[in-house]
C-alpha cells in the first residue's frame, strides 16, 4: 500500500523540481553568457556542461546508493569529511544558493523592469516575485514538487509551440561555423560553466526527502539532460533567428523570441502570454532555492524548524539583491559566482567518493 | 503566526493596489502609432521624426464613429534622436504616444544615404517597445512627405494599408521583405535590402516588364504611392539601389526563396513580335554551393523554378509539340540566367557584399568564428567567380488545350 | 508526449496490491443447523455492524421447527414478506408425511408468494438476497428456500435537478433515507456494501448512514469519517449539508473538501472508487468523502458518453473553468497593460468606444460583474415563473442600456457574458462559486500589476491547492502528486483500459479487472 501524505516526493515531482530549477536558466541572462564565449557554438556548451557533470554526479549516486534510504549529502559530508569541515561545506553550498537566489531575483527583477514594465519600480516586482516563492516554499517541499508537476508539462509544451511558432524564421546555416569560437574554447567554457547545473548536486541534499533511492536516481540524471538539451535547443535558435554576431548584442534573447513568435497568423503578440508562464516558473524556481537555502541554514545553525527562516531569508534576499546599481553588475557577479562554483561542485563528489574509498581501505 | 501572516499579506496588497504599477494605461489615453518616418533635419546631428497616429473614432466601430475626422493624425517633431521626440511630441500631443503597435518605419533616402542614419536606428532598438519584426521601407522623397502624400482609398486606416502591402510583397517580390531583425543579422558588410517607395511619379516611358523603379510604374489615377525595387544597404547605410527585376532576382538566389509565386514577361520563342507571361514559382531551396578554398571563390547556385504558362499573347501552341516546349524552357533558361548574371556583376562592381545572404552557405567552410572574420567574404565575393544554373520545368500551360483558333483564320485569308 | 513521459517515470508504479481479506462468497454447501446457516449470513455481511442485513426468527407451529427469514434491508419489500411468506408459514396446517419433505412442501404448496426456489449453498443465496429476495433457513435442513420479495423502493423517486445528463439514469435521491439506501443499493449490489448507522445530535438524534465497499475503502479511512462523524457535537443537525461543514477541515477555505451528489449512480461510482458516502434523512443528496479536484470536475454523464463525446465535454468545461477564472482579468490586463497583444483593428474599436466611458476599465468591469452576480442571485431566489423574465430583462436590456448609456463598453458586455456562461458550465456548485470569488482576486491581481499578477496569483493558487488535502488525499491526486490510477483526469480513457482504482484513495483492492479483459478477479 503506497503511503499518501508521508512528506516525501515522487521521481516525477522531484524531476519537475529539477526542471523549474535549471531548465527557466534559457530565459534569463544566461544565454548571454554562452553566446559571448562560445559564439556560434554555444548551444554546445550545455551539452558539454551536462556531460562533464554527469561524472560526479554518478560518483554522489553511488555513495548515496550505499547508505539507506535516509542518507542524504548532508549526512554523506558528515560521515565523511568529519563534523567541522562537513559544516564548513554545508556553509559553502549554503552560501552558493543563497548568492544564487539574490543574483538570480535580481536578474528576473531587471528582465521584468527592462521588457515589459519600465515604470514599474524594481523593489515592487522583486518583492512580488519573492514574496509569492515565500508561499509557495512555505507550504513545504511536497508543495513545491507537486505545483511544479502541474506546470512543467506546460512549460515543456509551449516550450515546442515556441520553436515552432519562429520556426518559419529560422535559418540553420547561421549556426556555422560550427565550432564558433574554437574547440578548446567552447571546451573550456562548458566546464567553466558548468555550475548552471550544479542544481543536480546541490538537491543531493534532499536526497532523503525522496520516496525511494530508484526514483532519486532516475529523476536526477533526466532532470540533468532534460534541461541541457532544452538549453541547448534554445541557444541554437537564438542563434538562427538573430544570427551571430546580432545575437550577442540582445540582452534577454528569450523575451525578443517570444515577442517574434507567431501563432498562426492569428495571433503575432503573444508575448504576455509567455510572460505569465515564465512567472510562474519564476515562482517555483525561487520557492526550490528559498526552501534548499532555508533547509541549508537550519542544519547549519542547527534549528530544526527551518520552515521558519524562509521569511528573514526572502527578507534578505530582496534587499541584498537591491544592492548592485543595474543588471550589468549583477551579470558580472553572477558570472564570477558561476566560475568559482563549478570548480566546487565538481569537485565535490569526487571529494567525498575518495574518502569514501580510503576508508574502506583503512577498514580492510 | 498564522493570523500575523495574514495581516502582513493584506498590508502588503493593499499597499499594492494603492502604490499600483506605473504600466498600467487606459486605452483610450493612448495615442497609437502605425507608421513612424525619419528623415534628415537641417541641422547635423538631427532627425525629423513623424509619427502617423491612429484614430480610433474613425472607421472602427458604429457606435463611436466620429464622421469628419481624419483617419489618422500626422505630427513631426525635429530632435536628436527617437525616443527624445517621441517625448517632445507630448507638447502637442494629448494622449500619450505609444510603439506597441508600430509596424512600419519609412526612411527618407537622404537619411538613408547619411551616416548618421545608423545612430538614429542602432539607438532606436534600444527601446523596449521598438519590435525587431517590424518593416522598414525606403522613400525616395522625405518621408514626412511620403507619409503626408499615402491616402489610400480603400485603406483609411494606415495600418490596413501597410499590412495588405507586405502581404503583397511575398506575392510579387517586388519588394523584399525587409524588417528590422533582418536588418541588424546584416551589420557587418552584408548587403540588406530595404523595400524602396515613392508617392512621386516620375514616369520613364514603357519599360520590359518588370524593370521599373518606384515612381516609374506607368500608372494612372489611383494612390500615388508605388513600392517596386528595393534599397541596398550596407553596414546600416544606404549605399544604392536595385529595380523590381533585380530584387526578384536576388530574392531568387536566396537559398530560402520568400515570394510564393511571381509573373514576369518574356519574348515569345516562337513569335518575336511578341512577349509571354510566365507564373514562375519554387518547388524546392535554390542549392548554393561555396568553394572557399579556391582563389577567386567559386560559387556554385542552382536554381530550381517552376513555370506556368496562364496567358499566351501571341497564341502561339505550346501544346502541339515538343520541341516547343523545349524551346520555351531553353528561353526562359537564358533569359533568367542572362538577368542573373548581370544583376551579380552589378553587385560585385558597385559594391562589397551580396544580399542573398551567400556568406551563411560560406560560414560552413569555417571552423571557427574568427577564421571566417578574417577572411573578408565582402572582399571575397567581389572577385568570385558565380556559376549560375537554372533548372526551368514547364509544370502546367493553363486551362484551355490550346489557345483559341484565331490565327489559323488570320493564315487561311 | 504522456506515453514518453510515462516510460521515463515508471519506476514508482509499484504492483498494487492485491485485496484485502474478504474475498468473493464461498460456494458452500449448507450445514444442518440453523444457528451455524444465520452465523454465516452474519459474518458476510458484518452484522451488527451492517445494518442492511435483517432476520425475523420464527417457530413454525405445526412441525415445531424453528426457521429464519433473512432479507436485506432496502431491496426486499418487507410487507411482501410478511403477507405471503410468514403469514402462510404461520398458519400452516402439515399433514403427517410433510415433516420428510419439508423444503418441497414448504416450497410448493404453503408460500403463497409467486417466485420461489430452492438453493443449495452460500453463494447462491446471497446472490438471491443481494437481488431483493428472502431467504427463508430451517433448522435441520440444509437447503433454504429463496422466495422473490424484490421490491426496491422507488415510489415518488424524482429526476435530478442540478446533475442533469441527456444520456444516463434520471432517478435522483429524495429526503427519505430509507428510499435512498435503496437507490443506492440498486447500483452496488455487493454484499460487502457496508451500511453503518450512527447517531449525531445531542438533544435531538438524528441517524446518519455512512456506506462504503468493506473490500475496497481504506479502513483507516472509513475510522477517520466515523471519527469525525462523533466528534460532532451539536445539539442538533438536521440536514446532510451542516454536517458536510461540520465535517470540513477547513472550514475557512475556498477549496471544498467533500461534495454532495443528488446521483445515486454517482454515488455508486464513488463506493466504486473507495469512497465513503454518507446519507440522512430529510437530505436529498449523498455526501462524498474525501474528494479530489477531479471528482468535482467530472461529471455522471462522462462515462455514459462515448469516449470522444465524453471527452470533449470536459475539453469544454475544461476551458469553461479557465475562461470562468481567468477572463475578466485576462482582459483587464491586455487592455490596461499589454494592448500589443490585441490585433489592431480591434484594438482601436475598443479605444474609440472607450472614449465615452467615464470610468478606468477596473471599475466598468467591476460594475458589470456585480451586476451579474446580482443577476445570478436574484435568478435563483425569484418565483419560478418570473425567473427567465429576470434572466431577460437583466441580460438584454440592461446591458444594451448600459452601453447606449456608456456606462460601460460593448466588448466587456461580451466578456462577462462568457464569463458568466462559462460559470454556469462548471458541474459542481462548490467548484463554480470557488471560481466566482476567486475571480476578484484574479481581477485586483491584473489591476495591480498585469499578466505578472495573474502569474504569481496562479502560482500561489496552485501552491495552495496542491497542498491542501482532504481525509488524507491531496487535492490534485493522482495527478500531482503522481499515483498509479487509470488516468481518468483531465481525459478518461476508453472503459476497457479503466482498471485500475485510484491509488491516491488507498484501495485495499486496486484492481477493478485484469488489464487486459479476460477473467473478472
Amino acid at each position: 500500500m503506497i503511503q499518501v501524505s508521508d512528506g516525501k516526493i515522487g521521481t516525477r515531482e522531484f524531476f519537475s523540481i529539477l526542471y523549474g530549477m535549471m531548465a527557466i536558466r534559457v530565459t534569463d541572462s544566461t544565454p548571454n553568457l554562452l553566446h559571448e564565449t562560445g559564439l556560434t557554438a554555444a548551444w554546445m556548451m550545455p551539452l558539454i556542461s551536462a556531460a562533464v557533470l554527469f561524472v560526479p554526479l554518478m560518483m554522489m549516486l553511488s555513495l548515496l546508493k550505499k547508505g539507506d534510504t535516509d542518507t542524504d549529502l548532508l549526512q554523506l559530508l558528515t560521515e565523511l569529511t568529519g563534523s567541522i569541515l562537513g559544516r564548513l561545506i554545508t556553509f559553502l553550498i549554503f552560501a552558493s544558493v543563497f548568492s544564487s537566489t539574490v543574483l538570480n531575483g535580481r536578474s528576473y527583477g531587471d528582465i521584468v523592469t527592462v521588457m515589459y514594465y519600465p515604470d514599474t519600480a524594481l523593489l515592487i516586482v522583486m518583492t512580488l516575485l519573492l514574496g509569492a516563492a515565500l508561499y509557495i516554499s512555505h507550504r513545504g517541499l511536497e508543495a513545491i514538487g507537486r505545483t511544479a508537476l502541474l506546470v512543467v508539462p506546460v512549460f515543456m509544451v509551449t516550450s515546442v509551440i515556441l520553436v515552432l511558432g519562429v520556426a518559419s524564421q529560422l535559418n540553420f546555416l547561421y549556426l556555422f561555423p560550427i565550432a564558433g569560437a574554437g574547440g578548446w574554447e567552447v571546451i573550456k567554457g562548458g566546464v567553466g560553466y558548468s555550475s548552471f547545473f550544479a542544481d543536480i548536486i546541490i538537491v543531493g541534499v534532499l536526497a532523503s526527502r525522496v520516496r525511494t533511492f530508484e526514483a532519486y536516481r532516475k529523476a536526477s540524471i533526466w532532470g540533468l539532460w532534460v534541461p541541457a538539451f532544452k538549453m541547448a535547443l534554445f541557444l541554437a535558435v537564438f542563434v538562427m533567428i538573430f544570427d551571430y554576431p546580432a545575437v550577442r548584442n540582445i540582452a534577454y534573447p528569450y523575451h525578443h523570441l517570444t515577442r517574434m513568435a507567431m501563432i498562426g497568423s492569428l495571433a503575432n503578440h503573444v508575448e504576455a502570454f509567455f510572460l505569465a508562464l515564465w512567472f510562474i516558473g519564476a515562482a517555483i524556481h525561487f520557492a526550490t532555492y528559498l526552501y534548499i537555502s532555508a533547509y541549508l541554514l537550519g542544519k547549519l545553525i542547527g534549528y530544526p524548524p527551518y520552515q521558519r527562516l524562509l521569511l528573514p531569508l526572502a527578507g534578505a534576499a530582496v534587499v541584498l539583491g537591491m544592492m548592485p546599481e543595474n543588471h550589468l553588475q549583477g551579470d558580472h557577479l553572477r558570472k564570477l559566482l558561476l566560475q568559482s562554483t563549478s570548480v566546487f561542485f565538481l569537485l565535490l563528489p569526487a571529494l567525498l567518493w575518495g574518502l569514501d574509498r580510503f576508508r574502506k581501505k583503512g577498514k580492510r | 503566526m498564522r493570523w500575523n501572516g495574514w495581516k502582513l499579506g493584506m498590508v502588503l496588497v493593499i499597499l499594492l493596489l494603492v502604490s499600483g504599477c506605473g504600466e498600467r494605461r487606459e486605452l483610450e489615453t493612448s495615442a497609437f502609432v502605425s507608421v513612424i518616418g525619419l528623415d534628415k533635419a537641417e541641422q547635423d546631428h538631427q532627425v525629423k521624426v513623424t509619427f502617423q497616429i491612429s484614430n480610433p473614432q474613425v472607421n472602427t466601430t458604429q457606435s463611436a464613429e466620429a464622421q469628419k475626422e481624419p483617419p489618422s493624425d500626422i505630427v513631426t517633431i525635429t530632435s536628436v534622436d527617437l525616443l527624445s521626440a517621441k517625448e517632445l511630441a507630448q507638447s502637442s500631443l494629448s494622449r500619450e504616444i505609444t510603439f506597441s503597435h508600430l509596424q512600419t518605419i519609412i526612411v527618407g533616402e537622404e537619411l538613408a544615404r547619411d551616416d548618421l542614419f545608423k545612430h538614429i536606428i542602432g539607438s532606436a532598438i534600444i527601446d523596449p517597445e521598438m519590435r525587431r519584426e517590424t518593416i522598414m521601407i525606403v522613400s525616395k522623397e522625405r518621408a514626412q512627405a511620403f507619409i503626408h502624400a499615402n491616402k489610400p482609398t480603400m485603406e483609411t486606416r494606415p495600418h490596413k494599408y501597410y499590412q495588405f502591402m507586405e502581404d503583397n510583397w511575398r506575392k510579387t517580390g517586388f519588394s523584399p521583405v525587409s524588417n528590422l531583425n533582418a536588418f541588424f543579422q546584416r551589420t557587418e558588410g552584408e548587403l540588406f535590402l530595404a523595400a524602396y517607395a515613392t508617392a512621386e511619379r516620375d514616369p520613364i516611358g514603357i519599360r520590359h516588364d518588370d524593370d521599373y523603379s518606384a515612381g516609374e510604374v506607368p500608372q494612372d489615377s489611383g494612390d500615388p504611392v508605388q513600392m517596386i525595387g528595393s534599397a541596398v544597404m550596407q553596414e546600416g547605410k544606404m549605399v544604392g539601389m536595385l529595380n523590381g527585376e533585380e530584387t526578384r532576382i536576388s530574392q531568387l538566389l536566396r537559398r530560402k526563396n520568400l515570394i510564393e509565386t511571381m509573373t514576369a514577361e518574356f519574348p515569345d520563342p516562337l513569335n518575336e513580335n511578341y512577349q509571354i507571361s510566365l507564373v514562375l514559382n519554387q518547388s524546392s531551396h535554390t542549392e548554393i554551393e561555396v568553394d572557399t578554398d579556391r582563389s577567386p571563390v567559386k560559387i556554385d547556385v542552382k536554381v530550381p523554378l517552376q513555370v506556368k504558362v496562364n496567358s499566351n499573347i501571341a497564341l502561339e501552341d505550346f501544346t502541339a509539340s515538343q520541341k516547343r516546349r523545349d524551346a520555351l524552357r531553353e528561353m526562359v533558361k537564358e533569359k533568367m540566367e542572362e538577368a542573373s548574371d548581370s544583376l551579380i556583376k552589378k553587385l560585385q562592381e558597385n559594391y562589397t557584399g551580396e544580399p542573398f545572404v551567400w556568406y551563411a552557405t560560406a560560414r560552413r567552410n569555417f571552423w571557427t568564428v574568427s577564421g571566417f572574420e578574417n577572411f573578408e567574404w565582402g572582399e571575397k565575393f567581389k572577385e568570385a567567380d558565380v556559376d549560375l544554373h537554372y533548372e526551368v520545368s514547364v509544370t502546367s500551360f493553363g486551362e484551355q488545350l490550346s489557345p483559341p483558333a484565331f490565327k489559323k483564320f488570320e493564315e487561311d485569308k | 508526449m504522456s506515453d514518453f513521459l510515462k516510460r521515463l517515470f515508471n519506476g514508482q508504479s509499484g504492483q498494487p496490491e492485491k485485496g484485502g481479506a474478504q474475498g468473493a462468497v464461498p460456494k458452500e454447501a449448507f450445514s444442518l443447523v440453523l444457528d451455524f446457516n444465520t452465523k454465516r449470513f452474519e459474518d458476510l455481511f458484518r452484522y451488527p455492524l451492517n445494518s442492511a442485513l435483517k432476520r425475523r426468527e420464527l417457530r413454525i407451529p405445526s412441525v415445531n421447527r424453528r426457521a429464519v427469514v433473512l432479507f436485506v434491508d432496502g431491496t426486499a419489500d418487507s410487507d411482501k414478506i410478511a403477507e405471503q411468506v410468514i403469514k402462510p408459514l404461520m398458519e400452516w396446517k402439515a399433514g403427517r408425511e410433510s415433516a420428510d419433505h419439508l423444503v418441497d412442501e414448504l416450497k410448493n404448496n404453503v408460500l403463497t408468494i409467486s417466485g420461489r426456489e430452492t438453493v443449495e449453498d452460500l453463494n447462491q443465496a446471497v446472490a438471491k438476497l443481494i437481488d431483493g429476495s428472502a431467504v427463508l433457513l430451517i433448522d435441520g435442513e440444509n437447503q433454504a428456500i429463496a422466495v422473490d420479495s424484490a421490491g426496491f423502493e422507488n415510489r415518488s423517486v424524482a429526476e435530478p435537478t442540478r446533475e442533469i445528463v441527456i444520456k444516463g439514469p434520471k432517478s435522483a435521491f429524495v429526503e427519505s433515507s430509507a428510499i435512498n439506501h435503496s437507490l443506492i443499493r440498486r447500483q452496488v449490489k455487493d454484499h460487502r456494501l457496508i451500511s453503518e448507522t450512527m447517531t449525531v445530535g445531542t438533544q435531538s438524534p438524528q441517524n446518519i448512514s455512512v456506506l462504503y465497499l468493506s473490500h475496497i475503502a481504506d479502513p483507516q479511512l472509513v475510522e477517520n469519517v466515523k471519527d469525525k462523524i462523533s466528534q460532532a457535537d451539536r445539539d442538533a443537525i438536521l440536514t446532510l449539508f451542516q454536517m458536510e461543514e461540520l465535517l470540513e477541515e477547513r472550514p475557512y477555505s475556498l477549496f471544498p473538501s467533500t461534495m454532495t451528489t443528488e446521483r445515486p449512480d454517482r454515488a455508486g461510482s464513488f463506493l466504486l472508487e473507495g469512497h465513503v458516502v454518507l446519507l440522512m434523512d430529510n437530505s436529498p443528496d449523498a455526501l462524498i468523502a474525501p474528494i479530489t479536484f477531479w471528482s468535482l470536475y467530472h461529471t455522471a454523464e462522462d462515462q455514459f458518453l462515448r469516449w470522444a463525446y465524453g471527452n470533449f465535454a470536459r475539453l469544454i468545461r475544461l476551458f469553461a473553468l479557465f475562461f470562468s477564472l481567468l477572463m475578466p482579468a485576462i482582459y483587464l490586463a491586455v487592455v490596461t497593460f499589454h494592448p500589443e497583444m490585441i490585433p489592431t483593428d480591434l484594438l482601436l474599436a475598443i479605444a474609440a468606444s472607450r472614449e465615452r466611458v467615464p470610468f478606468p476599465t477596473l471599475l466598468e468591469l467591476l460594475l458589470l460583474e456585480l451586476t451579474f452576480e446580482i443577476l445570478r442571485e436574484a435568478g435563483i431566489r425569484v418565483p419560478t415563473p418570473l425567473g427567465t423574465t429576470i434572466g431577460i430583462v437583466g441580460a438584454l436590456i440592461l446591458g444594451q442600456a448600459a452601453v447606449q448609456a456608456n456606462l460601460v463598453s460593448p466588448l466587456l458586455v461580451v466578456v462577462i457574458a462568457i464569463t458568466g456562461l462559462s460559470s454556469f458550465a462548471i458541474p459542481d456548485v462548490g467548484l463554480s462559486v470557488m471560481t466566482r470569488i476567486i475571480r476578484f482576486t484574479f481581477v485586483f491581481a491584473a489591476y495591480a500589476m498585469g499578466f505578472i499578477g495573474i502569474a504569481l496569483v496562479l502560482a500561489v493558487l496552485l501552491a495552495y491547492a496542491t497542498s491542501i488535502k482532504s481525509f488524507g488525499v491531496p487535492f490534485f491526486a493522482p495527478l500531482s502528486p503522481h499515483m498509479p490510477s487509470s488516468r481518468d483526469l483531465l481525459f478518461r480513457p476508453i472503459i476497457r483500459k479503466q482498471w485500475l482504482r485510484p491509488l491516491s484513495m488507498k484501495p485495499r483492492d486496486a484492481i477493478r479487472s485484469k488489464p487486459e479483459g479476460g477473467d473478472r478477479q
